[in-house]
């Protein structure tokens, strides 16, 4: 493998200036982009960390008090925050591991070429197209027990209509199916290109050497292609963290609480309830718990960190 | 000095010419700035009728332009705290909910409008209206809509021959539109499931959806029962009483007899199913009876009839939710005065009977009921007066129940949303639902 | 070279892969089909009326009517939320890519610890739940006059999609062997020069497709934009949502609308469809 660094040589000749220039000169490019991260980031992140602190009603600004660690003990104690953490990793570890599968199985039957394989592709991508609000208003209307067509199709094979947005025990899962049916198509199409990265090669010496399909793709191509399947858990994974447009649209974290995840409780103590202080307190320790999974899950990928 | 013939033309022509000049100045200083202002409203009846034609007309009559959005209730609400906390003045006028006044009265966001009515506008207005619109004794926004919820029954069923011997057969009482709870219970047991006009229906529907639908539909029997969410200074949530017991188990027991998917009812699901003659009766806001009138949409067109929401013993009056939707300027306009002026135009007796006539929704003011115009108004091609309802409605406005009037209601409806809905899909019992009610809602208080 | 005649084994073979093909395309298609049958039905709703869209027994054959696509353009204005939405997402997913590549490149070249870190911190804002950050953002924007501007959108979306374009166009740079630079080098050319002649063609086909994924990121945002814009720009999600009023959910409005939503950016991905797939190896297989 060719390295991707800058040998040394270069550095260290000439005047102080330039060795100045020569030393750091590479950093500039990155100047425009980490400012501008920095400036819009840094306010809001003080001022939720701040806000948890605080006793806080928005549309009641003027009369917050400090409470100090009040909002995190509160928190810590209440039944329904643990909830939501439970049903947020539900829906992050179905959806994620759902996508990854049924990603790669779809990238393996894409992997080769066939005919009308580009057309079939580029139609495939479209439910990653669609707005999340779409998503959520469409299937909302095709899982309607009255004249949702999911429905009648039940009926037709002598299925009982059921309302899927509307059982405690159905709606987690069916969100967790919109979800895949969404996404499946993004690490499809991550996995494939990784896939077709793969060299000939190497998947010919293990079919020389005798080994069966499966064992060549756990042992040799998955390894392989670590990198951008971290790169689409990662993703997905946070992305998947953050859910909200199609909760907003379909079940509201209902019905009761069986959809009631982490950001839409946020959402919910913070818009509608006005109380930015617990809220921002609520996010505090969701970002607390993705960073914990996050790295848990990269270090699980890649035994050394190795980005070269 | 004699001044010359030419000299004093010329003269002339300087000063007339600085004049027009002048004149024309002034004229484009006050032209090149016509009072806009900025407006939002629900995207209900009554707010497309403030975008569509009040606000055209308003501006033909007065050069000042209004520009309306319409917003969802959620993004309302949403939108208003946002621009509240950064003082923003990008909108003059906001439609609110009127559980929503506390909040942003109680935090100085908003205007007091107690001069924009005159001491006979507000003899004329319902009271209840007017004190739901008011925080602290002053008023805060002029009310635009009252709704009260009613009972919507269908005529063509409560009349049906067969249906009434069937009924005093089961029953050995006649079929009548409900007086009491138990009654209607009773009604909605044997009703639930026959079929009529090659449909079967279910016994009732109403808003049952999580966030504050069911609250909402929750809070007619909870009222009615003589339930008090509250203690007086609203330190404390008092749902979990006899009375409150009472009115949950009847609600739970009712709500089995809602049509599939009802648990997800919003507001349009209901009007959907009493259009689609999927139900026999509905508890619904008294506005909405337009929709099963509209022959585009309804198959039941002139087949609903109208009546207080039943109550717990004969005799007594039932506490039926009140809705009201009302009008307030905000305090970080930076054209407050003429903010007003619109509103109060809005509310004049005659644009009242205006909203009303054109679709939006019921009036505020007693007199308006009375109007002609609008009690006189028959459906297209048929004998059945379009507002049949009203008398129903003032009968509701009477006795109807606020919802708890503090800051943190539009928090409480979130909160009790939940265990509520644990109630509805039998997760947990009435008595359950209500402890948990109480426990959470006093947690949330204690936030 | 004497050809040898094809033997039956080897036309058994043929068949054998025949087969197989068919298999492949009968498997594709139906997978295909799965994941955009409900695309189709949204379609085809789209083209329904009110009653047909709402009836009990779903219609799926109907004579289209172009009615809701009229009555979605004139009755909210949805041509101008369109277009908003569309200079908003372009504008900004530019910038991404600029801005992006300046941090993207770097860190390639240059890897270690501290270049490591600041990697995972870039990542780590796009955990931030957008609703904590609303408020200090409206905040912000408002001290600078910039609310209900379409510019706040922009510069919104350019913080949400920096991260994403950060780490793609990372992957794409460090994919590409350094030798090839160094040549440049060699030859005379200065580090800019390198960097658009020889880097940039080379990595153009993973900087599309990254700028495909921001772009559908920023198109398809709902939140910020329901609270940030104005009435005369908001986007095409916040427009759409007018058609759920507490009146009735006009899905066959919706439908229409969503449908046009979804046009633009799936026309784009189509045009750039085939960088989309070789772009996308950031791996470090050579």
């Amino acid at each position: 493998m060719s390295s991707t660094t800058i040998p040394k040589a270069r550095r260290g000749s000439g005047s102080p200036l330039n060795r100045v220039i020569r030393r750091y000169g590479w950093l500039v490019p990155m100047i425009p982009g980490m400012a501008f991260l920095i400036a819009i980031s840094v306010y809001p992140t003080l001022y939720s960390l701040n806000a948890s602190f605080y006793r806080w009603n928005l549309a009641a600004s003027a009369r917050r008090s400090l409470t100090g660690f009040r909002n995190y003990e509160l928190l810590l104690s209440d039944p329904s925050f643990w909830h939501s953490v439970v049903v947020t990793l539900v829906y992050v570890a179905f959806v994620v591991a759902l996508e990854l599968t049924i990603g790669l199985v779809l990238a393996l039957l894409f992997f080769r070429r066939f005919p009308s394989d580009h057309f079939l592709r580029a139609l495939l991508i479209l439910p990653m197209v669609v707005a999340p609000v779409v998503v959520g208003l469409l299937w909302r209307y095709m899982l309607n027990p009255r004249f949702g067509i999911v429905s009648y199709l039940m009926s037709l094979v002598g299925l009982p209509r059921v309302d899927f947005l509307g059982d405690p025990a159905l709606a987690l899962p069916t969100l967790i199916v919109i979800d895949v049916w969404q996404w499946t198509p993004f690490t499809f199409l991550i996995l494939l290109a990784a896939l077709q990265g793969v060299p000939e090669d190497v998947i010919e010496a293990a079919r020389i050497d005798g080994a069966r399909s499966m064992r060549i793709l756990f042992d040799h191509i998955l390894p392989m292609i670590r990198y951008p399947v971290a790169v689409a858990l990662v993703l997905r994974l946070l992305d998947a963290f953050r859910v909200y447009d199609i909760i907003y649209m379909t079940t509201r974290g209902g019905p009761i609480d069986a959809t009631q995840t982490l950001s839409w409780q946020i959402y919910d103590l913070g818009f509608k309830s006005f109380d930015i202080g617990y809220a921002a307190a609520y996010s505090w320790l969701m970002l607390i718990l993705v960073v914990a999974i996050s790295t848990v899950a990269l270090a699980i990928l890649f035994r050394k960190t190795d980005f070269a | 000095m004699v001044h010359s013939g030419s000299q004093t033309t010329r003269r002339a022509a300087i000063v007339g010419a600085a004049l027009l000049f002048s004149a024309s100045a002034i004229a484009g200083a006050l032209a090149a700035e016509p009072v806009t202002l900025h407006a939002i409203f629900l995207p209900a009846t009554w707010g497309t009728v403030v975008k569509d034609t009040l606000a055209p007309q308003y501006e033909r009559e007065t050069g000042v332009k209004i520009d309306v959005q319409l917003i969802g209730r959620d993004a309302i609400h949403e939108k208003m705290a946002t621009l509240f906390a950064a003082e923003d003045s990008s909108f003059d006028i906001f439609n609110l909910d009127y559980n929503w006044i506390p909040e942003f009265a109680g935090g100085g966001h908003l205007v007091q409008m107690d001069d924009v009515l005159s001491t006979e506008d507000k003899a004329d207005f319902f009271p209840l209206a007017l004190r739901v619109a008011s925080y602290g004794g002053k008023l805060y926004g002029v009310p635009q809509t009252v709704h009260p919820h009613l009972l919507w029954y269908r005529s063509d069923i409560y009349n049906d021959p067969a249906t009434k011997e069937a009924y005093k057969a089961a029953s050995g009482h006649d079929l009548a539109p409900p007086k009491t709870m138990d009654e209607w219970l009773e009604q909605s047991k044997f009703l639930n499931g026959r079929t009529y006009g090659g449909q079967k229906v279910a016994a009732w529907a109403a808003q049952a959806a999580k966030g504050y639908g069911n609250v909402h539909t929750w809070y007619s029997f909870f009222s009615t029962y003589g339930g008090k969410a509250f203690n007086d200074d609203f330190t404390k949530s008092t749902i979990d009483t006899p009375d409150g017991v009472a009115a949950t188990k009847v609600w739970a027991e009712m709500s089995k007899l809602m049509p599939v998917g009802a648990v997800s009812y919003t507001y349009d699901d209901v009007t959907t199913a009493a259009q689609q003659g999927v139900v026999a009766t509905a508890m619904q806001w008294s506005w909405g009876a337009f929709a099963v009138d509209d022959p585009k949409t309804s198959r039941t067109v002139g087949k609903w009839e109208f009546a207080q929401v039943p109550s717990v013993k004969a005799g007594e009056p039932s506490h039926p939710h009140l809705a009201e939707w009302v009008i307030s300027v905000s305090k970080y306009s930076k054209q407050a005065a003429e903010a007003k002026k619109f509103v109060a135009w809005l509310e004049t007796k005659k644009n009242d009977v205006v909203q009303a006539s054109l679709g939006g929704g019921d009036p505020v003011r007693l007199s308006s009921y009375s109007d002609p115009k609008l009690t006189e108004e028959k459906l297209a091609g048929t004998d059945v007066k379009r507002f049949r309802r009203y008398s129903e409605v003032i009968i509701a406005m009477k006795n109807a129940s606020p919802r708890p009037l503090f800051e943190g209601e539009e928090r409480w409806e979130t909160t009790i949303t939940t265990p509520l809905q644990a109630v509805q899909l039998g997760q947990s019992t009435p008595e359950e639902g209500v402890k948990a009610a109480d426990k959470a809602e006093d947690a949330a208080l204690q936030r | 070279m004497t050809e040898f005649r094809l033997t039956a084994p080897r036309r058994r073979v043929r068949w054998i892969r025949r087969v197989g093909v068919v298999a492949q395309v009968a498997g594709a298609t139906l997978a295909t089909l799965l994941f955009i049958a409900p695309i189709l039905w949204m379609i085809s709703t789209a083209l329904k009326t009110g009653n047909q869209a709402f009836s009990a027994t779903p219609q799926i054959l109907v004579a289209p009517t172009f009615e809701n696509f009229t009555h979605v353009f004139t009755a909210s204005a949805f041509g101008s939320a369109l277009t908003v939405s569309a200079f908003a997402a372009t504008v900004s997913t530019l910038l991404a890519l600029v801005i992006g590549a300046g941090v993207a490149y770097p860190l390639a070249r240059r890897p270690g610890a501290v270049q490591q870190q600041v990697a995972f911190w870039i990542l780590s804002l796009r955990i931030l739940p957008p609703i904590v950050i609303i408020i200090p953002l409206f905040l912000l924007f408002r001290s600078v006059g910039l609310t209900g501007t379409v510019w706040s959108l922009i510069i919104l979306y350019t913080f949400m999609n920096l991260p994403l374009t950060i780490w793609l166009l990372r992957g794409f740079f460090a994919d590409l062997p350094v030798e090839i630079e160094e040549a440049a080098y060699v030859d005379g050319a200065s580090k800019l020069r390198t960097f658009l002649d020889v880097t940039l063609p080379l990595t153009l086909p993973g900087a599309i497709s990254t700028g495909l994924l921001a772009f559908i990121f920023a198109w398809n945002e709902f939140l910020f934009a329901n609270v940030l814009t104005g009435a005369s720009t908001r986007t095409a999600p916040v427009a759409l949502t007018e058609f759920v009023n507490p009146v009735s959910i006009e899905w066959n409005n919706i439908m229409s609308a969503g449908t046009l939503v979804v046009l633009p950016v799936w026309i784009f991905a189509l045009a750039v469809q085939r960088y989309l797939v070789r772009g996308m190896t950031m791996g470090a297989v050579k």
